[in-house]
């Protein structure tokens, strides 16, 4: 369902070319649950960026969901972020002047979402979520890892096809974090294809498939074998 | 998806009340300002224009030849008899009006102001409406209709109809008779280049002036016509002029040319300056100025407001970003945006109005001006959608140029835009400034101007003389003088018909041999001394025991000498001139220094007094109080006045304050330029102070780093500031030239002008430079003095 075929990203400033990515060869299918790995600088963010239409590569050939990423209008992305893919940052990004309520609600009301049918499926997923007790509260009353929660809450309100997660993990402390990836699991196990950015290692092994990533370029790509091994 | 933006915007407005204030209490100055200006302008432009056809409604004008200087609103009675001989006009009246006159009713005399006296096509031409009575008895001898106004001052809660009003003086006639109220008219329309509280008949007691106007040269009524559709006012003009010429009174006494000329009623109001105009005009107000200096505001705080709307979309640019990754449209964000920008501008224009309804008072008393708001009116809604307008428009520019082309989601998300790289937001501060520091150095220009003119030497001392005006002249003046003289404190007292400020009359010229006219003033020897006018030469015989003859000021006197030589050479020259029965030879008594009789606007001119005894003279008694004794003078005077006229209103002014008044028009536009740059100073001092907040919490991180690595405050300070120096004196830059071009133009107004000095343009720099460095310390005081592991604790 995605593609990259030799993508680069580079700035060129006045006496050189920096890459960020250079030949990325990527492909991604339905239900897999992908972690990208790498240093710092290493491109990872970019990465995720370009595959979730928030950037566009330089070079290279990009296919989301079969069609050539270049060929895709402004109209059609926003088509796309809408239905087809959800967004988690390591710093949350909710908006602070909404409550937990609102912040979920949030996509579906400029999905255009008629009023009822968000109230049900808000309440549906404050309850899955369990975090129905704190829906009046606003971010700066919860923990880093409601705040998350909160987060995916919002990123698949809308039931995207592929969750990206810039290091979802990164502002948490470890059992928080824990929590997060089961649920990111959890969310792969129903069938929803995730790519996540992380550092941390212990994390990694969450995804049935580990790319790491080094100066611009893929330096391995391998089946995750702890998890082959699980099976 | 309304709630829902509603619910955000809301929330965050009281989240940072700070800022939210800030720019709230900008624009709200901003827009009263403009508000103020813009529908004070066009109330102004609307002046009779509620008078059906009043387009095609004229006043006629008669100038007699050598007197096209002083216009007179007045004209002569002969016209309306021309009118009905010329096709082009379909409706003529003519009606007279009395500024102040004396009626008594019951057992009270009072003045009583607006007299008029009107025919019923008057009635029909400025739609006089009836709130009781008929409106065509005004036809019958001796009727009158009252105001609701004055219906309310003296007949409370009884019928006026049928009271009588006895007319004891109007103008110059006295005892017209007695008047039956018939109704009550309603009040004239406030924006009327007219007012009227009596309306008399033209009939009965006024009859006879009335039928006497059309064989005599004065001009005493005012003369308006309406031309039928399509009428050219010049032929008309012509038409009138041939009826004229053709007349017998062209050949009575008096002057022998006329011009007669058709004055639109709508440009009345903006810009006669007439003498006997009805209603002070506006003419001394430039209005062209205010309606750009309304919009001049309007910009800067619109400017200013944008400014601090971008800066906070930048607070917000991460949520922005959100927003795109999680499928908000471009439209949809931007329609978000424009409709913080209307909420805020729709409570801002409702407290710019709460606000205006408060300073009013305040307003008409500082510019000297009449200000209302008159809600009904389409331009009230139209000026409210004009600010709309400008302001969502000029937000939607900039904030569409700014964040939603250029910059992919990506680039908001990770913050990287900041203030001080944003070009647009640099040029936005610059051009505020910039405007603030042309309107500084323009109200130190103009301060400088009117002060430099009252200071003028003028050839006479103005200071400590009093003017009584004297209407009643049955009690011999020069008696009640020589009482005056009498009294310590009183130095001299002089009688003149025109004083300094009123018009002269015009004395041709050609019996001298020269061209054109002098300016000529008729009063009595003392006068001279009362004003200091000094006398350069002085032919009068000191044996004398009255004086009379003409003095001459050293400017006639310089072309005189140029033309003929010498006095007996030109003594010689007049004497052989022919002279009608009525008038006197010339005989010059003196020449006297210059001085100047009108404003600094125009050169001195040829000018002459022609001075004499008699009582008539005594129009404007001047006496001249010895300095430091002022309030016991007036005192004196007023009690010698009361006891040799008794009963008279004791009517005074000081020469000073006339002769300063002459520059309205200089004063008021100070006043404006002064309160203006008061508020150009206040809403920059606001912007300046938002936007280094803004500044200084975006380098919180930096600020921290520095001061981690030994930065001093002072040195953070400097580092603050230096940005906002920089802008400051590139404004200073671009508003110099303008400043300078503009004020040049200005002064070219003047005959007497100040010099433009590089002091004023340093002076406001330096104050817009002062304003900034003191605000943006201000400002960023907590920034640079708060502990750096506190600012570099987050990550």
């Amino acid at each position: 369902m995605i593609k990259l075929s030799k993508i680069d990203k580079y700035y060129d400033s006045r006496f050189q070319r920096t890459f960020i990515l250079k030949g990325i060869n990527l492909e991604v299918n339905q239900g897999d649950f992908l972690t990208i790995m790498g240093p710092s600088g290493a491109g990872k963010s970019t990465l995720l960026n370009i595959i979730g239409l928030l950037d566009e590569p330089s070079a290279g050939e990009y296919y989301f969901w079969d069609e050539p990423a270049h060929q895709i209008r402004e109209k059609q992305k926003v088509q796309y972020h809408r239905t087809h893919i959800g967004f988690i940052f390591q710093a949350f990004h909710l908006i602070d002047e909404l409550n937990v309520y609102e912040n979920i609600e949030t996509p579906l009301i400029y999905r255009g979402v008629k009023g009822k049918e968000r109230k049900a499926l808000v309440a549906d997923f404050l309850d899955r979520f369990n975090i129905v007790a704190k829906k009046d509260l606003f971010p700066s009353q919860l923990s880093g890892g409601q705040q998350q929660l909160v987060a995916i809450a919002r990123a698949i309100i809308g039931s995207p096809k592929l969750l990206l997660a810039d290091e979802p993990t990164g502002n948490l402390h470890s059992e928080q974090g824990e929590m997060i990836m089961k649920l990111l699991k959890k969310l792969n196990d129903e069938g929803m294809t995730i790519i996540q950015v992380t550092h941390n290692e212990k994390f990694a092994q969450y995804g049935n498939r580990i790319i790491r990533i080094e100066d611009g370029l893929v330096r391995s790509d391998a089946m995750n074998i702890a998890l082959q091994a699980e099976v | 998806m309304v709630l829902y933006s509603l619910k955000i915007i809301l929330r965050r407005l009281f989240k940072d009340k700070a800022f939210s204030t800030i720019s709230l209490v900008g624009l709200v100055i901003g827009i009263a300002s403009f508000l103020i200006l813009f529908l004070y302008v066009s109330n102004e432009k609307s002046f009779d224009k509620h008078f059906n056809d009043h387009e095609r409604i004229y006043r006629v004008t008669s100038i007699p030849g050598g007197r096209e200087e002083t216009l007179w609103a007045r004209s002569l009675g002969i016209i309306h008899t021309a009118t009905a001989r010329i096709p082009e006009i379909e409706d003529a009246i003519q009606f007279s009006h009395c500024e102040v006159g004396t009626i008594k009713m019951g057992e009270q005399t009072f003045q009583q102001n607006d007299i008029m006296s009107v025919d019923e096509n008057f009635i029909e031409m400025f739609s006089v409406q009836s709130k009781v009575g008929d409106l065509s008895e005004i036809t019958r001898p001796n009727t009158v209709f009252i105001s609701e106004d004055f219906a309310g001052k003296h007949f409370k809660n009884e019928n006026p109809v049928g009271q009588i009003i006895s007319i004891e003086a109007l103008q110059y006639a006295r005892n017209i008779g007695n008047y039956e109220i018939r109704g009550i008219v309603k009040n004239t329309h406030p924006k009327t280049h007219f007012k009227y509280e009596l309306l008399l008949s033209q009939k009965g007691g006024l009859q006879e002036r009335y039928e006497a106007q059309p064989s005599q040269k004065t001009q005493w009524l005012y003369n308006y016509i309406k031309l039928r559709k399509g009428a050219l006012p010049r032929e008309v003009e012509n038409k009138l002029l041939s009826y004229y010429d053709a007349s017998s009174l062209k050949q009575t006494r008096g002057p022998k040319d006329y011009q007669f000329q058709l004055v639109p009623m709508d440009d009345i109001h903006l810009k006669s300056n007439f003498r006997f105009e009805l209603k002070e005009s506006s003419s001394k107000i430039n209005i062209g100025l205010f309606l750009f200096i309304s919009f001049v505001i309007l910009l800067v705080s619109l400017l200013n407001f944008v400014n601090l709307t971008i800066a906070k979309l930048i607070k917000q640019s991460k949520e922005l970003g959100l927003k795109k990754s999680i499928g908000a449209t471009q439209g949809q964000l931007t329609s978000q945006i424009l409709a913080e920008v209307f909420l805020f501008c729709l409570v801002s224009i409702i407290l710019a109005f709460s606000t205006i309804e408060f300073i009013k008072p305040f307003v008409n008393k500082f510019f000297e001006i009449d200000f209302n708001i008159y809600y009904s009116e389409p331009v009230v809604a139209l000026s409210v959608l004009l600010v709309l307008g400008f302001c969502l428009g000029l937000t939607a520019i900039f904030v569409g140029l700014f964040l939603l082309r250029k910059t992919s989601a990506i680039e908001i998300l990770s913050g990287k835009i900041n203030y001080s790289g944003s070009h647009i937001l640099k040029s936005l501060l610059v051009l505020q400034i910039t405007i603030v520091i042309i309107i500084i150095s323009s109200t130190f220009l103009v301060n400088k101007q009117i002060n430099f003119v009252l200071n003028q030497p003028l050839g006479f001392d103005k200071e400590n003389v009093v003017v009584i005006n004297l209407k009643d002249f049955s009690n011999d003046p020069a008696v009640f003088a020589r009482e005056l003289e009498k009294q310590s404190q009183i130095a001299s007292v002089g009688f003149t018909m025109q004083h300094f400020g009123y018009p002269a009359q015009s004395l041709p010229l050609e019996g001298l041999g020269i061209d054109g006219t002098a300016e000529m003033v008729f009063a009595n020897y003392n006068y001279l001394e009362t004003m200091n006018i000094q006398l350069l030469e002085n032919w009068i015989s000191p044996s004398a025991d009255t004086v009379r003859g003409m003095v001459i000021n050293n400017h006639l006197y310089k072309r005189l000498m140029e033309r003929h030589g010498s006095m007996e050479a030109l003594k010689t020259f007049n004497e052989s001139q022919p002279l009608e029965s009525d008038q006197t030879r010339i005989n010059f008594v003196g020449v006297a220094k210059d001085f100047n009789y009108s404003s600094a606007h125009e050169f001195v001119g040829d000018f002459a007094f022609w001075l004499g005894e008699s009582n008539n003279l005594a129009r404007f008694i001047h006496v001249r109080i010895n300095s430091g004794s002022l309030r016991t003078g007036i005192d004196k005077i007023r009690e010698t006045w009361n006891t040799y006229y008794p009963g008279q209103e004791f009517d005074f002014f000081f020469i000073d304050e006339t002769i300063s008044s002459q520059y309205k028009a200089e004063t008021i536009l100070s006043r404006i330029l002064f309160a203006f740059s008061i508020i150009g100073i206040l809403i920059s001092i606001l912007g300046i102070s938002a936007l280094a907040l803004f500044i200084s919490q975006q380098r919180t991180k930096e600020i921290g780093i520095r001061k981690v690595n030994g930065a001093r405050v002072s040195e953070i300070l400097t580092l603050l500031n230096i940005d906002f120096v920089k802008w400051v004196v590139i404004a200073f830059v671009i508003a110099t030239p303008i400043a300078y071009y503009t004020m040049n133009k200005w002064l070219e107004n003047f005959a007497y002008k100040t010099s433009l000095s590089w002091w004023i343009f340093a002076l406001a720099g330096l104050l817009a430079l002062g304003i900034a460095l003191l605000t943006v310390s201000w400002q960023s005081w907590r920034a640079a003095t708060r502990n750096p592991g506190e600012a570099l604790r987050y990550e």
